[in-house]
C-alpha cells in the first residue's frame, strides 16, 4: 500500500510538472497558431520566436494580486480553482503513455477518467454562482448544461470501444491496437469481424465530444468573451485565474490521450518495422497527442462560435440518438459475426 | 413465458398506452383501449391462477399465493377503472399519460407480491411508488381545491423517507445474513431475531410496507393524500397498494415469530396506535375522503394485529381483513365518485340528502359504512371478531380490548356519515349523481360480496389458509 | 496501518460533511459539504479497492446529481433576506442530541450483540466490473430490468408535470 502511495505521489509531482509545462507552452502555441491562420507573427518580442512568452507570463501571474470580490463566500471562491485543477491532476494517474510509463495501471481506466472529468464540471459551477456576478453565472450554467449534454453521448460512444475491445482498462484498450496503423480502432479492424464501419462514426462523435467537454471553440459558450466578459474566471486574478487556465488545458491534455488511446492505437507505432524509430514507445504516444491538439486549435482558429441552442440540439437531437444505435449496431455486429 | 403473462400483459398496455399518450385520443377511445386492457388483465390473471415456478434466477416465485393476490390487484383495478368513468378529476390533455402511470404502478404491486428477494422488492415498490408519486399531483387545477401539487410533495417526500428506512434496513438484514434472498434470509435471521441489530433491520424493512399500508408511525401521508389527489387516484391509493403491502407483509412476518418479543410488542403498539390515531382523528374530519383516510389508518391497524398472532389462522384472517377492507372502500370510493361528476372533493355536507338523489347509491354507501364500521352481517364484523377472537386465544388480553373500544369509537363517524345521507334534506347547491348502469349493477355487485363474505366466512377464510399454508 | 488511518480519515470526513449538509444556514453551502460526504464515501469505496464502485459513485453522485443539485441552488437565487430565522438553534442542536442518545445506545449494543462471523467474505475480485456484471445478470436480473420501466416512468412523468403548467394557463 504505502509502495503505491509513494507511486501516486511521484506521479502526481510529475503530472503537476507535465500539465503546468504543457500548459505554458500550449498557450504559445495557440498564439502562435491564431497568429498563422491571421496571418500575422503571434509573440515575438520575448526571446527566438517568442519562446521566453510563457514563463514570464507565469511570473506576471503570481505576483499580480489575488483579488477577493465583496461579499463572495470566500471558502467557496477560493476552492473553485482547486476544484478545476484537481481532478485534471489525478486524471493522469491512470493515463498510460507508452507500455511502462503509468502511474498506476486501474482495470477501470476509462470510467476513472470520466468520474474525474465529472468532479471537473462542479467546480465551474461552484466558480460561477461564488463569484456573486451575473456574467459568471450565466457562463457556468452554459458551461456545465454543456459538459452534461456531452458527457452522455461521450460516455454512449466509448461503450462501443469497450465491447469492440472487450476492457476498461486503458492499457489494455491501447495495447490491442498494437502492430501498424491499420489496427487502430478508428479503422475498426477485429480479427474476427474484419472493418468495422461503425468505428469511425464512434471516433466523430468522441471528438466532437472531447472539444465540447473541454469547452473549447466553437463550443465555447462558456467564455463568450463578446458577452459575458471572461465567463466563469470573470472575477478571479492571479493564481486564481492561472489555475483555472492550466486545469483547462490539462483537460484538453486528457481528452487528446483519450482520443489517442481509444482510436489512435496509443504508443503503437503506425508501422511496425522493428528499429528504434519505428517500435513502439513513448514518442509516437506524444506525437499523436500534439496532433490532435494542433487540431483543436485548428479548428478553435477556424470555425465561428454556435449558440448555445445550436451546441445543445447537436448534443440531445443528433448525437444522442447517434451514438444510441451507434451502440446498438455495434453490439449486434460483434454478436452476430 | 406463460407464468410471466399478466405483468407482460400490463408491460404491453402500458407501452400502448404511452403510444396513446403521443397522439390526440378523443375520451371515449381512451376509455374503451383501457377498459379493454383492463378487462384482458383480468381475464389473463383468472386463468394464471394455477400457474407455479420461479423465473429470474429465483429473484420471482410464482405460486397460488401470489397469483392470488395478483388476481386480488387486477380485480380492484377493474373496479376502480369501472366506476371512475371519464376520470373527471384529470386534465383531458394528460389522461392517456395518467393511465399508463396507473399501469406501470400496477406492474410495480404485481411484481411485488411474487418477488422473494430484497432488491427486486425494492424495485418492485419503487416502481409502483413513482407511478403513484406522479398520479398524484395530476389532478386538474379548480377553484375549489388547489392542493394536488403540495400533496404531491408530501407523498414524494413521506415516500422517500420510507424508501430510505427500507433499503437501510435491507443493508442491515444482507450484512448479518449475507443473501438477498428471502429463502436464505429467513432461516439464518430465526435464531437472532432478538439481536438488536436485527430488529433494527427487520422494522426498518417493514417500514416501507409500513407505510405502503399507511400504518401508524408512517401514516402522515395518508389524509392530505387522500384529499389532494383527484378521487380516481384516492380510489387507487385506498385498495390496491394495501393488497401488495400485506402480501408482502406476510411474507416478510416469517421473519419473526412469536418468541421475538421485543419486535412483537413494537409492532403491537404500532398496531393499537394506529388504530387510536385513525379512529379519533377521524371524528373531526370534514371531508368525507379525508374520514375515509384516517379509517384506513385504524383498519391498517387491525391486519397488523391479525398478523401479530403468527399462526396460520391469523394470516388468513388478515387475508381475509384486507380482501373484505379493499371491498368495502372500494365501495364507497364508488359512491364517492358517482356523487361527484365534476371530480371536485365530496364535503360532509354535500352527502345531504343523497338518499333521494339517488337512492341505490344512498344503500350502498350506507351498507359500505356499516361493513366498515363493523356492523353485522357485513364482512367488516367478520373479520374484526375473527382477529379478535384469535387474538384472545393467543393472550393477547389487553390489546384486544383496546381494539374492541376503537370499534365502538368508529361507529360514531361511520353512522353519523350514514344520518347526513339518509336522515337530512337535499341541500341546495347539491350535484347530480351520475348513476349509469355500470355504476349500479358494480354497486350490486360489491354490496353482494361485502354481505356473502360476511355470511359465509369459511369458504374464504379455508381458501386464505391453504394459500398461505402452501407458501409460509 | 495506512488503510486504518486513511479509512478513520475518511470516515471522519463524511461525518462532517453530514454534519456540514445540515448544519449550514445557506443551502449552496449545505451542497458543498454534501460534496465532501460523497467524495470521501467514495474513497472510503476506493480502499475496499472497489475501483469500479468508487467511479461510478464519483460519475453519478459528484458528477451529475450534485451538478443537478447545485443547478438547482443556483437557480432559486437564494440572497441572505431568504433564508429562514433559526431562533432556537442551539435548542434544537440540545434537542437533537439527546434525541440520538438512545439510539446511540442502539446502535453500540446492536454491533456488540452481532454473531461471531466470517468477516472475510469479500473476495478478490469485489467491486470488479466483471463481478458486478455477473451477479447483475444473475441473481439481480429482475431489479436490473425493471429499472429500465422506472427510468421511463421517472422521465414521462417528470415531462408531464413540468408541461402541467402551459395548460393551466
Amino acid at each position: 500500500m504505502s509502495l503505491t502511495l509513494l507511486n501516486a505521489a511521484v506521479a502526481v509531482f510529475i503530472a503537476i510538472c507535465f500539465v503546468g509545462l504543457n500548459a505554458a507552452y500550449l498557450v504559445w502555441c495557440e498564439r502562435k497558431g491564431a497568429g498563422f491562420y491571421q496571418r500575422r507573427p503571434g509573440p515575438m518580442e520575448n526571446g527566438p520566436w517568442g519562446l521566453l512568452q510563457p514563463p514570464i507570463d507565469g511570473v506576471k501571474l503570481m505576483t499580480k494580486q489575488l483579488l477577493i470580490p465583496g461579499g463572495v463566500d470566500k471558502a467557496i471562491f477560493m476552492v473553485a480553482p482547486v476544484l478545476a485543477m484537481f481532478p485534471a491532476l489525478i486524471s493522469f494517474v491512470t493515463i498510460p503513455f507508452s507500455k511502462n510509463i503509468v502511474a498506476h495501471p486501474i482495470n477501470v481506466g476509462v470510467l476513472m477518467i470520466f468520474a474525474f472529468a465529472a468532479l471537473g464540471g462542479m467546480s465551474l459551477l461552484v466558480a460561477g454562482w461564488g463569484s456573486r456576478n451575473k456574467y459568471a453565472m450565466i457562463s457556468s450554467v452554459r458551461a456545465v448544461s454543456q459538459t452534461v449534454a456531452y458527457e452522455i453521448p461521450m460516455l454512449i460512444t466509448t461503450i462501443t470501444i469497450v465491447l469492440v475491445s472487450g476492457s476498461l482498462n486503458l492499457s489494455e484498450i491501447a495495447a490491442s491496437q498494437l502492430g501498424g496503423f491499420w489496427k487502430w480502432n478508428i479503422w475498426g479492424f477485429q480479427e474476427a469481424v474484419g472493418y468495422n464501419i461503425l468505428m469511425p462514426i464512434s471516433f466523430l462523435i468522441i471528438f466532437v465530444c472531447a472539444v465540447a467537454e473541454t469547452n473549447r471553440a466553437p463550443f465555447d459558450l462558456g467564455e463568450a468573451e463578446s458577452e459575458l466578459v471572461a465567463g466563469f474566471h470573470t472575477e478571479y486574478s492571479s493564481m486564481g485565474f492561472g489555475l483555472f487556465f492550466m486545469g483547462e488545458y490539462a483537460n484538453i491534455v486528457i481528452g487528446a490521450c483519450l482520443v489517442t488511446i481509444l482510436f489512435l492505437g496509443g504508443w503503437s507505432s503506425p508501422v511496425p518495422l522493428g528499429f528504434f524509430p519505428f517500435t513502439d514507445h513513448v514518442g509516437w504516444f506524444l506525437l499523436k497527442i500534439y496532433m490532435i491538439i494542433f487540431v483543436f486549435i485548428w479548428i478553435r482558429w477556424t470555425f465561428p462560435r454556435t449558440t448555445i441552442y445550436g451546441l445543445l440540439n447537436l448534443s440531445w437531437k443528433y448525437l444522442i440518438p447517434i451514438s444510441l444505435f451507434n451502440l446498438l449496431l455495434t453490439a449486434a455486429l460483434l454478436k452476430v459475426f | 413465458m406463460l407464468l410471466f403473462l399478466p405483468e407482460l400483459i400490463i408491460l404491453i398496455s402500458a407501452l400502448i398506452l404511452f403510444l396513446v399518450s403521443l397522439g390526440t385520443p378523443s375520451e371515449k377511445t381512451l376509455r374503451n383501449i383501457v377498459l379493454c386492457l383492463t378487462g384482458l388483465l383480468l381475464l389473463v390473471t383468472l386463468t394464471c391462477i394455477n400457474n407455479k415456478g420461479t423465473l429470474f434466477f429465483a429473484a420471482y416465485q410464482i405460486d397460488l399465493y401470489s397469483q392470488l393476490f395478483k388476481l386480488l390487484i387486477a380485480a380492484a383495478t377493474f373496479i376502480v377503472i369501472v366506476f371512475s368513468g371519464n376520470t373527471p378529476g384529470i386534465g383531458q390533455r394528460i389522461r392517456a399519460e395518467y393511465y399508463m402511470f396507473l399501469f406501470t404502478g400496477l406492474l410495480g404491486l404485481m411484481m411485488l407480491v411474487s418477488s422473494v428477494e430484497l432488491l427486486a422488492i425494492f424495485i418492485s415498490l419503487e416502481l409502483s411508488s413513482f407511478a403513484l408519486y406522479i398520479m398524484v399531483p395530476m389532478r386538474q387545477s379548480s377553484g375549489a381545491h388547489d392542493y394536488h401539487l403540495e400533496s404531491g410533495i408530501k407523498y414524494l417526500l413521506f415516500g422517500v423517507m420510507a424508501t430510505g428506512f427500507m433499503l437501510f434496513g435491507m443493508s442491515y438484514l444482507f450484512g448479518l445474513t449475507g443473501s438477498t434472498y428471502l429463502k436464505d434470509i429467513i432461516p439464518s435471521i430465526s435464531y437472532l431475531y432478538n439481536q438488536p441489530a436485527a430488529v433494527t433491520g427487520i422494522i426498518m424493512v417493514m417500514a416501507g410496507f409500513f407505510y405502503k399500508l399507511g400504518l401508524f408511525p408512517f401514516h402522515f401521508w395518508v389524509p392530505d393524500i387522500y384529499e389532494g389527489a383527484a378521487n380516481e387516484t384516492t380510489s387507487f391509493v385506498a385498495a390496491i397498494p394495501k393488497l401488495a403491502a400485506v402480501a408482502l407483509l406476510i411474507r416478510l412476518l416469517a421473519m419473526v415469530s412469536v418468541d421475538g418479543q421485543i419486535l412483537v410488542n413494537l409492532l403491537l403498539l404500532c398496531s393499537i396506535c394506529s388504530m387510536f390515531y385513525g379512529n379519533l382523528s377521524a371524528l373531526a374530519q370534514k371531508d368525507v375522503k379525508r374520514i375515509l383516510g384516517y379509517s384506513g389508518i385504524s383498519h391498517a391497524g387491525f391486519i397488523l394485529f391479525g398478523l401479530l398472532t403468527f399462526n396460520l389462522e391469523g394470516y388468513s384472517n388478515a387475508l381475509y381483513y384486507t380482501i373484505g377492507y379493499a371491498a368495502m372502500t372500494l365501495t364507497c370510493f364508488l359512491t364517492i365518485c358517482a356523487a361527484t361528476p365534476n371530480g371536485n372533493n365530496l364535503k360532509l355536507e354535500d352527502l345531504k340528502g343523497l338518499h333521494g338523489r339517488s337512492p341505490l347509491l344512498a344503500l350502498t354507501f350506507a351498507l359500505g359504512l356499516f361493513s366498515l364500521a363493523g356492523i353485522p352481517p357485513f364482512v367488516g364484523f367478520t373479520g374484526k371478531l375473527m382477529i379478535l377472537i384469535n387474538a384472545f386465544k393467543q393472550g393477547y388480553v389487553v390489546p384486544v380490548i383496546l381494539a374492541a373500544l376503537n370499534t365502538a369509537i368508529a361507529i360514531y363517524y361511520y353512522l353519523s356519515m350514514v344520518r347526513l345521507a339518509y336522515c337530512s334534506d337535499d341541500s341546495k347547491e347539491s350535484v347530480m349523481v351520475s348513476d349509469g348502469w355500470s355504476n349500479k349493477s358494480l354497486a350490486l355487485l360489491l354490496v353482494l360480496f361485502i354481505i356473502t363474505m360476511g355470511i359465509f366466512p369459511t369458504w374464504f377464510l379455508d381458501m386464505a389458509a391453504t394459500v398461505i399454508g402452501a407458501t409460509v | 496501518m495506512t488503510e486504518t488511518l486513511l479509512f478513520y480519515g475518511f470516515g471522519l470526513l463524511s461525518i462532517l460533511g453530514a454534519l456540514g449538509l445540515i448544519l449550514f444556514k445557506h443551502p449552496m453551502n449545505g451542497a458543498m459539504s454534501f460534496v465532501i460526504t460523497l467524495i470521501s464515501l467514495a474513497c472510503l469505496y476506493a480502499l475496499l479497492s472497489a475501483k469500479l464502485i468508487f467511479a461510478i459513485q464519483l460519475i453519478v453522485y459528484a458528477g451529475a446529481i450534485m451538478s443537478l443539485i447545485l443547478f438547482i441552488i443556483m437557480f432559486l437565487n437564494i440572497g441572505e433576506s431568504d433564508l429562514p430565522e433559526e431562533r432556537g438553534r442551539w435548542f434544537y442542536l440540545a434537542g437533537g442530541i439527546v434525541a440520538i442518545g438512545p439510539i446511540a445506545i442502539l446502535m453500540q449494543r446492536a454491533f456488540k450483540t452481532l454473531p461471531p462471523g466470517e468477516t472475510a467474505i469479500v473476495g478478490d475480485g469485489f467491486g470488479g466490473v466483471q463481478e458486478v456484471g455477473m451477479v447483475l445478470f444473475t441473481d439481480w436480473l429482475l431489479p436490473f430490468e425493471i429499472v429500465s420501466i422506472l427510468l421511463l416512468v421517472a422521465l414521462v412523468g417528470a415531462v408531464v408535470l413540468a408541461g402541467k403548467r402551459e395548460v393551466s394557463e
